[in-house]
C-alpha cells in the first residue's frame, strides 16, 4: 500500500517534470514545423492549379503575348517537378523548392502586368474571378510562410534555450533549423538605393 | 491589377517582413472585442450599428457563422491582409466546432476594406465571391460616402453566402434611411444593390415598423459574444494547416 503511494507520487512528479522539460514539447514542436511546411506546399499547389485556367483566359484576349504566356507555363511545369516531403525535407530541397516557386511568381507577375494593357480582358468576369482567387491564394501563401517561419522559431527556441535544450542534447539531438528567409526577387534587387 | 502583380513578387518578402514586424510589435494594435460590431472609426450610424448587432447575434445564435464587423481609423502602416489575420487570430473568430467565421475589416484613413474568410466558410464564400461583394456591392456605396448601406449590404451578402438558411434581412431593414447615392455615377452592378435598398425601404414602410431594428435589439440578451476556439489551441496559440484562418478572402479600395 505504502509503496504504491510512493510509486504514484513518483509517476505524478515525473509527469510534471516531463511536461516542462521538453520531452513532449520538442517532438510536438517538430511536428508543427512539418505541418506548417506542408501547408506552405499545399498553398503553392493551390496556386499552381489556378494557372492553366488563367493562361487559357489570357490567351483568349492577348494572343500576341506568347512569350509571357509560355514563360508562365514553363515556370509552372518546373515548379511542379520540385516536390517536397515536409517531414523529410532537407534545407537544400527547401531552397530548390523556394527558387522554383519564386521563378513562377515572377513569370506570373509579368503576365498580370501585361494583362493591364487589355481592357477587354480586364473587364472579363472570368478573368476577374481568377484574379481574385489568385490574390487570395497569394495571401494564403504569405500567411502559410509566416506560420512556417514562426514554427521554426518556436522549435529553435525549444532546442537551444534551457532547460528544454538539455533534454534535446540528452534524447533528441536535433540541430537548430535554418530560418526560411525571404527570397530576393529581381524587383527587390533593382530597388533604388537611397543615398545620403 | 498592378497591386496583384506586385503582391506576387513581394509575397515571400512580405512574409519575412511580416514575421519580423510581429516580433517587433508593429504599429497596428488589435482593438478589444466588445461585440459583433466594433466601430472604432465611427463610420456607422447608431441605427445601422444596432440592427447589424441584432442581425449578427441572431445569425450566430441560430447556429450560423460568427460574422464580425470592425472599423479602424488607420492600419498603422501594415497591410490590410496582415491586420485582418491578426484580428481574426487574436479574437479567435469562428464557431468552436468548425471554424465558421468571417471578419469584415474597414480601414477609414487607408480607404481599404477586406473580407477575411474562416476555413469553415471557404467553400461557401470563395475568394472570387468575396471580391465581388467588396468591389461590386460595397465599394460603390463607400465611394459615395454611404458606409451604413455599404456595410449592411456587405454583411447581408456575406451571410447569404455562408448561411443561406438563416434569414437576417428583416433585422437589417430598419437601418436603411438615407437616400441612395446619385444614380448616374453608379456602375451597372450597383443597380442591383440599389434595388435591394429600395426593397428594404418599401417593406419597412409597409410593415409600419419605424425602429424595428432597435426594438428587436432590446430583446436580445447581451454578453456571450466572444470567439470560439477557432481551431487554435489556447496554450500554444500556433497551429498551421488545421482550422482557423488561412488568409482567404478579398480586399478592395474605395
Amino acid at each position: 500500500m505504502r509503496s504504491r503511494t510512493v510509486f504514484l507520487i513518483f509517476i505524478a512528479a515525473s509527469l510534471t517534470l516531463a511536461s516542462g522539460c521538453g520531452l513532449q514539447s520538442i517532438p510536438q514542436s517538430k511536428n508543427q514545423v512539418d505541418a506548417a511546411l506542408a501547408e506552405v506546399t499545399n498553398q503553392y499547389k493551390r496556386r499552381s492549379d489556378l494557372i492553366p485556367n488563367l493562361v487559357e483566359t489570357v490567351k483568349g484576349y492577348a494572343k500576341q503575348e506568347r512569350e509571357t504566356l509560355q514563360a508562365v507555363v514553363e515556370a509552372r511545369a518546373k515548379a511542379t517537378q520540385v516536390t517536397l516531403d515536409p517531414s523529410k525535407a532537407t534545407p537544400e530541397q527547401i531552397e530548390r523548392f523556394q527558387a522554383a516557386q519564386g521563378q513562377l511568381s515572377q513569370a506570373l507577375g509579368r503576365l498580370l502586368m501585361v494583362s493591364e494593357n487589355y481592357p477587354d480582358l480586364k473587364s472579363n468576369q472570368n478573368f476577374r474571378d481568377l484574379q481574385a482567387q489568385l490574390e487570395g491564394t497569394e495571401n494564403r501563401i504569405a500567411q502559410a510562410r509566416r506560420r512556417y517561419i514562426e514554427s521554426i522559431q518556436a522549435f529553435n527556441n525549444l532546442i537551444t534555450v534551457p532547460p528544454t535544450s538539455f533534454t534535446n542534447s540528452l534524447f533528441y539531438h536535433h540541430a537548430a533549423m535554418p530560418q526560411w528567409g525571404g527570397e530576393v526577387t529581381e524587383q527587390e534587387k533593382q530597388a533604388p538605393k537611397v543615398g545620403f | 491589377m498592378r497591386t496583384l502583380s506586385r503582391a506576387i513578387i513581394r509575397g515571400p518578402v512580405f512574409a519575412a517582413v511580416l514575421a519580423f514586424s510581429v516580433a517587433a510589435g508593429a504599429a497596428f494594435e488589435v482593438p478589444e472585442l466588445t461585440g459583433p460590431v466594433v466601430d472604432d472609426a465611427g463610420l456607422l450610424s447608431r441605427t445601422a450599428e444596432a440592427s447589424l448587432e441584432s442581425a449578427l447575434r441572431r445569425l450566430k445564435d441560430s447556429g450560423g457563422s460568427q460574422l464580425q464587423v470592425l472599423t479602424v481609423p488607420s492600419l498603422g502602416g501594415v497591410s490590410i491582409e496582415d491586420a485582418s489575420i491578426r484580428v481574426a487570430e487574436k479574437w479567435r473568430l469562428g464557431t468552436e466546432k468548425d471554424d465558421r467565421g468571417v471578419l469584415l475589416l474597414i480601414a477609414r484613413d487607408d480607404r481599404e476594406a477586406r473580407i477575411e474568410v474562416g476555413q469553415g466558410n471557404e467553400g461557401d464564400l470563395t475568394d472570387a465571391q468575396a471580391k465581388r461583394i467588396i468591389e461590386d456591392s460595397m465599394m460603390p456605396l463607400f465611394r459615395a460616402g454611404d458606409f451604413d448601406s455599404g456595410v449592411i449590404v456587405g454583411v447581408y451578402q456575406i451571410a447569404r453566402a455562408t448561411d443561406p438558411s438563416i434569414d437576417i434581412k428583416p433585422l437589417l431593414e430598419g437601418s436603411i434611411r438615407r437616400p441612395a447615392p446619385s444614380p448616374p455615377r453608379l456602375p451597372v452592378n450597383a443597380w442591383v444593390v440599389l434595388a435591394i435598398l429600395i426593397w428594404f425601404v418599401l417593406t419597412q414602410f409597409m410593415g409600419g415598423g419605424g425602429g424595428r431594428g432597435l426594438r428587436r435589439r432590446s430583446g436580445v440578451h447581451y454578453g456571450g459574444w466572444g470567439g470560439g476556439r477557432g481551431g487554435w489551441p489556447s496554450g500554444g496559440g500556433w497551429k498551421g494547416g488545421g482550422g482557423g484562418f488561412s488568409g482567404g478572402g478579398a480586399s478592395g479600395r474605395w
